[in-house]
């Protein structure tokens, strides 16, 4: 089927002052047709996206290269010749935007408005292209957001802070739609959104091109996202392009080894889990109908983060505790470390009750129970070198000789993969994925009992991610810890696990073991495992 | 334990950096040496700022100066006042004292009582907020410049005005200070390096120590960069109104304010304080935004 | 709405009763016999003890602060020797220096800083956030950088210097304007406006100094925000992103610090008044600080108070009502 494509890139590449975002990249989309663009950060792919509506233009970026875009059979649209996006002028590209091509963004819950009502923004943006009347307009604005699923009649008039993040995107999707352009570029426009929901707006995406026909570009780091919505993917890692072809191809036939570590690094649902570790009978953890309340603030209602959760962790045991946002998970995982008082309840660690620490004792059963937060560069103090942080832990508890401090911390390091040259580097001179060793040092240093990881790769590449998991997988064995692994991802959870707790609205709804997932009978649990997108098998 | 090779540069090297940095500290750095320096540049000039030169008066225009421009000469640099021939120059740098002098002392007050009462509430329980935070309110609600007017009517000549000055100032303006110092002490204290400390045991004074107060430091500064040159127009303003310093201690607002009834016959009497003083405002402004631009490269705004 | 507005006034009265009570207080029972203070130089020790009697200084602490107080709602009735005197409701207290009920005093000092703010608030909002949209336009530009010099010069200019200057400018040098006396609004409006016009301008000019940085400040942040980047991407032009959505961004901050700002002005601006000779709030402050007059000293001050309450309830009102995101409740 030859037809005239809708864009034609060639050799675009684009550099910010001295870094080269993208090296010459290439590409044709034809219509009907949804392309994949999957690379982790650094590769470039955003940076391609916004250039696609000359949104680098008074940046001070600079782009070279053509992305031309083809006029439409039928004559109408904005242009009759074939355009070249980097060179047009600032009026035609205004015209373009918004009606030839559209873009969602990866930030639903700030890209819209907050100053004017929902059903406003999308009719204003119909009157800024066709000066339509404000009938129309308001008409117009209310199909596109039947279109996308919004009840019209009841959220026309209200504000992006009355939605929720899924419903923000989809508002967003509706004001791309309601001009009719040819081409949606979505760039991670599910990252920021829970698993169920990003099921609901990739299947919203894929409705859309069946009934009219939309012509997707879909930018994602996630290959299992991608794989199953577009036709055609490409992968990009540091600017470059490493491989390219119909979807089903590159994921069950990977060529570039990049491809492959990519495809490798995804947990898989079907994946083999790990060994378990003998664990002995006794109870290490035991928490009883725990609950936490956060008292009613400023007018907003009191929320109920955890309600009511009973739990026990044997000794040596992994649990993974799975939740949406809001599910609660967090706070129970701060609570069992004591860094949130619970409101009612108890926990008893190796069978004395948290609640009665106080003071001196408190602070020597410290040792025992730590936390791996999510996101590093907020965990580790950034007036400080990772070094120091990691020795702060021992020097609050006594240690003050120079060379055993140096030799414990240089051990540590050693241990999670970091090079004792890096002792003296501070944590905006690392990336992530060193960040997050040197954090999880820093919780290990005191060779704790039990550790509580609180999302701790979310914030992380995918590679990186797998790679991190494979180390917290070592150091449990190697140091015999019990762990309780937050996240939202169930994959991921799955393969540090011996077993599973699914946490909706502050409530454990189903527990179980990590192998028989497959098996889970409550609902919300079976919404979240069909919600994670499948790759392929060759 | 760990050299500070990595480390961002100093304040000071980072300001010094900066052109509009270097020139402001320059700036800055001369007024305080002026002021430091009075007795001595007074001497060089030959005189002092008490004594009176009748002799140089006209008593045609009601005292004013007999030269011209206002009796600049070279035995008197600035000329003399009117009506009593004082010398201008050297009531000028005697002046500089009193106003660096009581802005130095109320920011220090103004400082220490806004740490204070912004970290209690900051890092306290929610009660001590909650208490602390409506008191700091209801300071804001005063108005500041009548109730020094009152005060500065009310308490009796005897005690000593430039520390009554710093005491009123101090004690009124410290509300501002207190706000931002429990506001970016609640942000410090959310952040997760902080919930880390507590988790490995430390105390709550070693993470205020070790953790916020370093944090606490950039802000801090910049604001009370800012607030001295308001404390050095606070007090012109009060001389000016005739209830700061007393005479025959020199103060700049002091002599704005008898200069305003000879700003016909003798302008240069008016000019020199309004210049001195704007001039000097405007180094420590200038410096305060340098070390705000330098502090926080990306704030919005640059 | 409701429920936030009664919360705030009721907030709003506690906090008047206990600045009340300072200030009550602190005048009253500082160093200094408040009956000297308050008859003045010329009074002999007849007159000294009959004023002590109307002050009621013989009664307990307590009780004078309560008769104060009820004072304010229920009037008071002074007996200065020669009759009793109705100080009707809301009664300050009584000036025995200037033979009037303090709340006369107040009402005829009030309209002249209303007056006052009225014509600088225009002109500083105007000229502030004019100029401050227009450095925002081309952040770091030669235009901008003067622009914004040239606001941080005036704001951070002293008041009274500025009147002096614009007084010897226009009044003495150029002679393009007489020397400012008060003429009300109801007497005579162009004359009313033309002496005005220094005072205004005195106050507008440091005033739209920092007003001009601040809303630049605010519209460079607002650009920053995700949603003005899907402006652009539907096709918004420039200057219509700037003109509206940037400033809207910043319209809740700009427009709170100045309600704030403007309780602050007509709460007495107390060297513009000197300078100008206008007989407003700050002059009788002035006034009755120089002459130790307790009665008006302690009545100016809460008054003050009271508008300056109400000027920040006003800015959080504001606040909320510009920004959707914040509920009031």
């Amino acid at each position: 089927m030859t037809s005239t494509p809708i864009l034609t890139v060639e050799d675009l590449r684009i550099s910010f002052g001295a870094v080269n975002a993208l090296n010459g990249l290439s590409l044709e989309l034809e219509p009907g047709r949804a392309l994949g663009l999957v690379g982790e950060s650094g590769s470039g792919k955003s940076a391609a996206a916004l250039s696609l509506l000359g949104l680098h233009r008074g940046t001070g970026a600079q782009v070279g290269g053509r992305i031309l875009l083809h006029p439409r059979p039928t004559g109408a649209g904005e242009i009759a010749e074939p355009v070249d996006i980097n060179t047009a002028d600032d009026e035609t590209l205004r015209r373009i935007r918004g009606r030839e091509l559209a873009m969602i963004f990866q930030e639903p819950l700030t890209s819209l408005d907050p100053y004017h009502r929902v059903g406003d923004q999308i009719a204003g943006v119909h009157r800024l292209h066709f000066r339509s009347g404000p009938d129309e307009a308001r008409a117009r604005a209310a199909q596109a957001l039947e279109q996308v699923g919004i009840d019209a009649r009841s959220k026309y008039r209200a504000y992006p802070h009355e939605f929720s993040g899924g419903m923000r995107q989809r508002a967003l999707i509706a004001m791309a739609l309601v001009l009719e352009p040819r081409v949606l570029v979505a760039d991670e426009p599910t990252t920021a959104l829970d698993v169920t929901v990003q099921a609901q707006i990739l299947q919203l995406l894929g409705r859309l091109r069946e009934e009219i026909g939309l012509s997707l570009i879909l930018i994602s780091h996630d290959l299992a996202v991608v794989g199953g919505n577009v036709d055609d993917v490409l992968v990009l890692k540091s600017g470059d392009e490493v491989e390219r072809g119909p979807v089903r191809e590159v994921l069950t036939r990977p060529q570039h080894a990049y491809t492959k570590d990519l495809l490798n690094a995804i947990p898989r649902l079907d994946a083999e889990l790990p060994t378990r570790i003998a664990a002995s009978a006794e109870p290490l953890l035991k928490v009883t109908d725990l609950s936490v309340v956060f008292p009613s603030h400023r007018g907003s209602a009191a929320t109920t983060a955890v309600d009511g959760v009973s739990l026990e962790l044997l000794n040596g045991e992994s649990l993974g505790v799975v939740g949406e946002s809001g599910s609660g998970k967090s706070t129970l995982g701060r609570s069992i470390v004591r860094l949130q008082k619970p409101t009612s309840g108890r926990i008893e660690f190796a069978g004395r009750d948290l609640g009665s620490w106080r003071g001196k004792a408190l602070r020597d059963h410290r040792r025992d129970l730590q936390l791996i937060f999510q996101d590093p560069a907020s965990s580790l103090n950034p007036r400080r070198s990772i070094g120091d942080s990691i020795a702060e832990p021992l020097i609050v508890h006594g240690e003050k000789d120079r060379d055993r401090l140096r030799a414990a911390v240089d051990g540590m390091l050693e241990r999670v993969g970091l090079d004792d040259s890096l002792y003296h580097r501070y944590p905006h001179q690392l990336s992530g994925g060193q960040r997050q060793r040197a954090a999880i040092a820093r919780a290990l240093i005191l060779r704790p009992r039990l550790v509580v990881c609180d999302e701790p790769v979310s914030a992380l590449d995918v590679t990186t991610q797998a790679q991190v998991v494979k180390l917290l997988r070592e150091l449990r064995e190697e140091f015999e810890l019990t762990l309780v692994f937050i996240a939202h991802d169930l994959a991921v959870v799955r393969q540090v696990s011996d077993r599973i707790a699914v946490m909706n609205r502050g409530r454990i709804v189903e527990l179980l073991p990590a192998a028989g997932l497959h098996e889970a009978q409550d609902p919300y649990t079976r919404a979240l495992l069909s919600a994670v997108p499948e790759l392929p098998v060759a | 334990m760990s050299r500070n090779n990595d480390a961002q540069p100093t304040l000071r090297a980072r300001l010094w950096a900066r052109p509009g940095g270097r020139v402001a500290l320059i700036l800055v750095g001369l007024i305080i040496l002026i002021a430091l320096l009075a007795p001595v540049l007074t001497a060089l000039e030959g005189q002092d700022p008490n004594t009176y030169h009748d002799n140089l008066l006209n008593s045609a225009t009601g005292g004013g100066p007999n030269a011209p421009f206002g009796g600049i000469s070279a035995a008197h640099w600035l000329g003399i006042e009117p009506t009593t021939g004082r010398d201008v120059f050297a009531r000028l740098v005697y002046g500089a004292r009193i106003s660096l002098l009581v802005a130095a002392g109320a920011t220090l007050g103004q400082l220490l009582l806004g740490l204070l009462v912004g970290l209690a509430a900051g890092l306290g329980n929610r009660w001590a907020d909650t208490l602390l935070s409506r008191f700091t309110d209801l300071v804001l609600s005063f108005p500041y410049l009548f109730f020094s007017i009152a005060l500065l009517a009310i308490v009796p000549q005897s005690f000593p005005r430039p520390v009554l000055l710093c005491v009123i100032l101090a004690g009124l303006y410290w509300a501002p200070t207190a706000r931002i110092v429990r506001a970016e002490t609640l942000v410090l204290r959310e952040r997760e390096f902080v919930a880390a400390a507590r988790l490995y045991g430390a105390s709550v004074w070693r993470v205020a120590r070790k953790e916020i107060l370093p944090g606490l430091a950039a802000p801090v500064v910049t604001f009370t960069a800012l607030m001295v040159p308001s404390n050095m127009v606070a007090e012109a303003g009060l001389s000016f109104l005739g209830l700061g310093v007393q005479p025959p201690t020199p103060s700049w607002g002091q002599m704005l304010s008898t200069a305003t009834t000879w700003f016909q016959t003798d302008p240069e009497y008016v000019l020199v304080p309004a210049l001195t003083l704007l001039l000097c405002v405007l180094a420590f402004v200038a410096l305060g935004e340098e070390i705000r631009r330098a502090v926080d490269p990306k704030g919005a705004g640059r | 709405m409701t429920a936030f507005l009664v919360r705030r006034l009721l907030a709003a009265a506690a906090v008047l009763l206990i600045v009340a009570a300072v200030v009550y207080g602190l005048f009253y029972l500082m160093p200094g016999d408040p009956a000297s203070l308050a008859c003045g130089k010329r009074c002999d020790a007849a007159e000294l003890a009959q004023v002590r009697q109307t002050m009621g200084l013989n009664r307990p602490v307590y009780e004078q602060f309560w008769t104060f107080i009820s004072s304010i709602f229920a009037g008071h009735a002074y007996d200065n020797g020669v009759g009793t005197v109705w100080c009707s409701a809301p009664c300050l207290g009584y000036s025995f220096q200037s033979d009037e009920p303090v709340t006369q005093l107040l009402t005829q000092a009030l309209p002249v800083d209303v007056s006052l703010v009225a014509g600088a608030a225009v002109l500083w909002l105007s000229l502030g956030i004019g100029f401050g949209l227009f450095a925002a336009m081309r952040p770091n530009g030669l235009r901008d950088k003067a622009t914004t010099f040239v606001g941080l010069a005036f704001g951070s200019v002293p008041i009274f210097i500025l009147a002096l200057l614009l007084l010897l400018l226009f009044c003495v040098w150029w002679q393009v304007l007489p020397f400012p006396t008060f003429v009300p609004f109801t007497q005579n409006v162009g004359q009313w406006a033309e002496n005005l016009l220094l005072p205004w301008f005195a106050i507008a000019l440091t005033f739209a100094g920092n007003y001009l940085r601040l809303t630049r400040a605010g519209v460079l942040e607002a650009l920053g925000q995700d949603h003005i980047r899907t402006l652009r991407a539907y096709g918004y032009t420039e200057r219509r992103i700037v003109a509206r959505h940037a400033v809207r961004g910043a319209l809740p901050t700009v427009a709170t610090i100045a309600a704030m700002d403007i309780g602050g002005v007509l709460a007495g601006a107390v060297f513009t008044e000197s300078m100008f000779g206008l007989p407003g709030l700050g002059k009788l402050m002035v006034d009755s600080a120089s002459t130790i007059d307790l009665p008006v000293i302690t009545g100016v001050t809460l008054l003050a108070s009271f508008l300056i309450i109400v000027a920040n309830t006003v800015a959080d009102l504001l606040y909320a009502v510009l920004d959707p995101r914040v509920r009031i409740s």
